[in-house]
């Protein structure tokens, strides 16, 4: 077992198994030994983690995420790969923007990277057939190019 | 009169066709009442005017703060994270994929930065080319998508919608080529359908050395792929070809190909790959011909493949398929997939001696409607022992009881018969794990369960390793025939852990229906219960 504290100071007790599943704590682990020292979490609070826990005991079993083939899967390949997202993984990411969003900071920051992966496509799914407009409403985001910048914006959109 | 880009209206009088000037010809300190009235106001208006302006400007600056002091959700992620981000919505994107992309840096600066500083997103470039005209800000378009991509592999993909040579405005799909030809060097993926004088535009020859990752060519119609001479230097690793090849085609430097898909193919043209590529591991011949003119003995010198591990091959005629077969030895091979042999006799002597000559290490051996008796296939499985998985697809002018003695083959070993033939035979198909039978026909399930007996006669339980039997019964709704008895299904039940059993009854219209779970008297009842259902989704 592993002893994790988020940066609220909430203490979780984690198979080793699953814990390793980060990256930052797998290194950790191997850096500090065998040891009862808790590990802490800086940049997670408990909130996320119990989100982030929740995916990794589902996910424990998975095979490891393998690399494209010299980086040149077929497109297919990574169109089906980018849809693959089981029922559970759809429920899972049905969350609120801030919260989506600290799960993918917290998965960047504990590097697991079948988290970040399906976190980005939750985001991608977000943002997919929506106009400029509603794009930036769903994110809250000011129009702020000058005059000149709007004109090549829209020459660009016309010209494609 | 003037106009202002921002709010986009005209400034200026009310009936907006001149500026209002003033009447009077003497010098401005003798105009008269009205002039110097029209002047102070016209002053004013370029004061306000100019205020305005200001005041938009400012409005602009303080609107390129907004984002930064309330960056927005996405703006508080890291930048690898948002470009993380973008390209999975650039795979995600399907549909009018150009402006889908050409969007994200639509969205604000920090948008735009992003995403044109992350050549993942740009790497697939895709062009339809119309009937019409190309525009210049089309081209430019394209070339400023090329230049974000920072010599990251390009996936380019031209296709032609019956374009052919004698079509207008071809010369200025040059230019479009041109633009491609700069970026030789990151040609990874080349999907091209083009007429061949575009085809023969593409220059790679600044390249030092052109490794293609995957070149895939189609023609229209009868017109022969044919390659620029340059291509010589391309090195492709994986080759789709569509269309019958030309002799340009066999200057392509085939040393790095690993993975060949062509259709439209001579035995000679086949051979001579098969010389030329020394790294090939998957091969799939379609449409197998003998060439129309005259070819040298030579060109049908035998090959030994010594890597060849994949093998489908697929033919027009039975004679050019027998004399590719009779070429080759295959020592690695593990996959053979053979089709479309429809007259008498079949291949199956031909297989036998190819098996026989090549490797022990069949594991899969699939007969795509290919004429086949159940003796000819009993002599097939005896050479292949390694077999893991057979495919049967029997012609649907076969007969329905064709394979019968192969079926009773498979528990010959244990037979009870003293003559030195039956009692010494070793079982056919040790090793097999999977069985795949689709036809249009009814199954002689009665023989189903010889799959399952012990491998010998001594018992010990040990069986063939099978995982999976799946059999298809097209378009027989309705047959009683089709129905698995209650006897074969008592046959069956103690493997049901063991193996998957797959049986189907499916039709041309997509219904498919579970015959495992369709006994005799439901079959005549109300199928509803069962469910049909479309597309395999039992």
């Amino acid at each position: 077992m592993v002893i994790l504290i988020t940066s609220d100071n909430v203490k979780y007790v984690v198979e080793k198994d699953v814990a390793e599943l980060s990256v930052l704590v797998k290194n950790m682990l191997e850096d500090i030994g065998p040891s009862d020292e808790p590990i802490p979490l800086h940049n997670v609070t408990s909130t996320v983690f119990n989100k982030v826990l929740e995916y990794c005991i589902y996910h424990r079993n998975d095979p490891p995420p393998s690399d494209d083939d010299e980086g040149c899967a077929s497109p297919l390949h990574k169109y089906l790969a980018s849809h693959i997202c089981s029922e559970w993984d759809q429920r899972f990411f049905d969350v609120d923007q801030a919260l989506l969003f600290d799960i993918i900071l917290a998965a960047n920051y504990l590097d697991i990277k079948t988290l970040l992966d399906d976190a980005c496509k939750a985001v991608a799914h977000l943002i997919q057939g929506k106009s400029t407009e509603e794009i930036r409403g769903i994110f809250n985001i000011v129009n702020d190019f000058t005059p000149e910048e709007e004109a090549r914006v829209k020459k660009e959109n016309v010209s494609s | 009169m003037s106009f202002c880009v921002r709010c986009e209206q005209t400034l200026g009088p009310a009936d907006r066709r001149a500026e209002v000037l003033p009447l009077c010809q003497s010098s401005p300190a003798d105009y008269c009442t009205v002039c110097q009235e029209l002047v102070t106001v016209n002053d004013e208006i370029e004061r306000v005017k100019a205020m305005l302006h200001g005041l938009f400007d400012k409005q602009d600056e303080i609107r390129s703060r907004l984002n930064i002091t309330h960056p927005s959700i996405v703006d508080r992620l890291p930048v690898e994270v948002a470009a993380h981000i973008f390209i999975t919505y650039a795979t995600d994107c399907q549909y009018r994929r150009t402006s889908a992309l050409l969007r994200l840096g639509a969205i604000s600066r920090r948008w735009r930065q992003i995403a044109w500083s992350t050549p993942g997103i740009w790497s697939e470039i895709s062009f339809y080319f119309p009937r019409q005209r190309i525009p210049q800000e089309r081209l430019e378009l394209i070339e400023e998508w090329l230049a974000r991509t920072s010599g990251y592999p390009l996936t380019i993909k031209l296709m032609e919608h019956n374009l052919s040579d004698s079509s207008p405005y071809l010369e200025e799909f040059f230019a479009l080529i041109d633009i491609l030809n700069q970026y030789c060097k990151q040609w990874s993926r080349l999907f091209i359908s083009l007429p061949p004088s575009l085809l023969l535009s593409f220059d790679c020859s600044s390249c030092i050395s052109c490794d293609i990752h995957y070149l895939g060519i189609h023609t229209n119609g009868t017109q022969a792929v044919a390659l620029p001479p340059v291509f010589s230097r391309v090195g492709p690793k994986k080759l789709r070809s569509r269309g019958p090849l030309s002799l340009d085609m066999m200057s392509l430097n085939w040393s790095r190909v690993t993975e060949i898909d062509i259709t439209y193919i001579t035995v000679d043209q086949g051979l001579r790959i098969l010389r030329l590529s020394p790294n090939l591991r998957h091969c799939l011949f379609e449409e197998i011909s003998v060439s129309d003119v005259a070819t040298p003995v030579e060109a049908y010198r035998h090959i030994n493949h010594p890597v060849l591990q994949r093998v489908r091959v697929g033919m027009v005629t039975e004679d050019a398929m027998a004399l590719f077969l009779q070429n080759i030895t295959l020592p690695a091979l593990e996959e053979f997939r053979i089709r479309d042999w429809a007259s008498h006799p079949g291949p199956a002597n031909m297989l036998r001696s190819l098996f026989i000559r090549s490797s022990n290490k069949l594991k899969s051996l699939k007969l795509d409607k290919v004429n086949i008796t159940g003796d000819e296939l009993i002599s097939v499985t005896q050479v292949t022992p390694s077999l893991e998985k057979l495919c049967l697809r029997p012609r649907r002018d076969a007969g329905e009881r064709g394979l019968d003695s192969f079926y009773q083959a498979l528990k010959g070993h244990l037979s009870t018969d003293d003559s030195p033939s039956s009692t010494h035979q070793a079982p056919l198909l040790p090793s097999l794990r999977f069985f795949h039978w689709k036809v249009e026909a009814i199954f002689p399930w009665e023989f189903i369960s010889a799959f399952l007996v012990p491998l010998s006669r001594e018992g010990h339980g040990i069986r063939r390793p099978l995982e999976t039997i799946e059999i298809v019964c097209k378009n027989f709704f309705g047959d009683r025939e089709t129905c698995i008895s209650q006897s074969v299904r008592s046959e069956l039940a103690p493997f049901e852990d063991l193996v998957k059993f797959q049986f189907k009854l499916r039709e041309d219209s997509g219904d498919q229906f579970d015959l495992w779970h369709m006994t005799d008297e439901s079959f005549c009842g109300s199928l509803g219960s069962y469910g049909s259902t479309r597309d395999g989704e039992l």
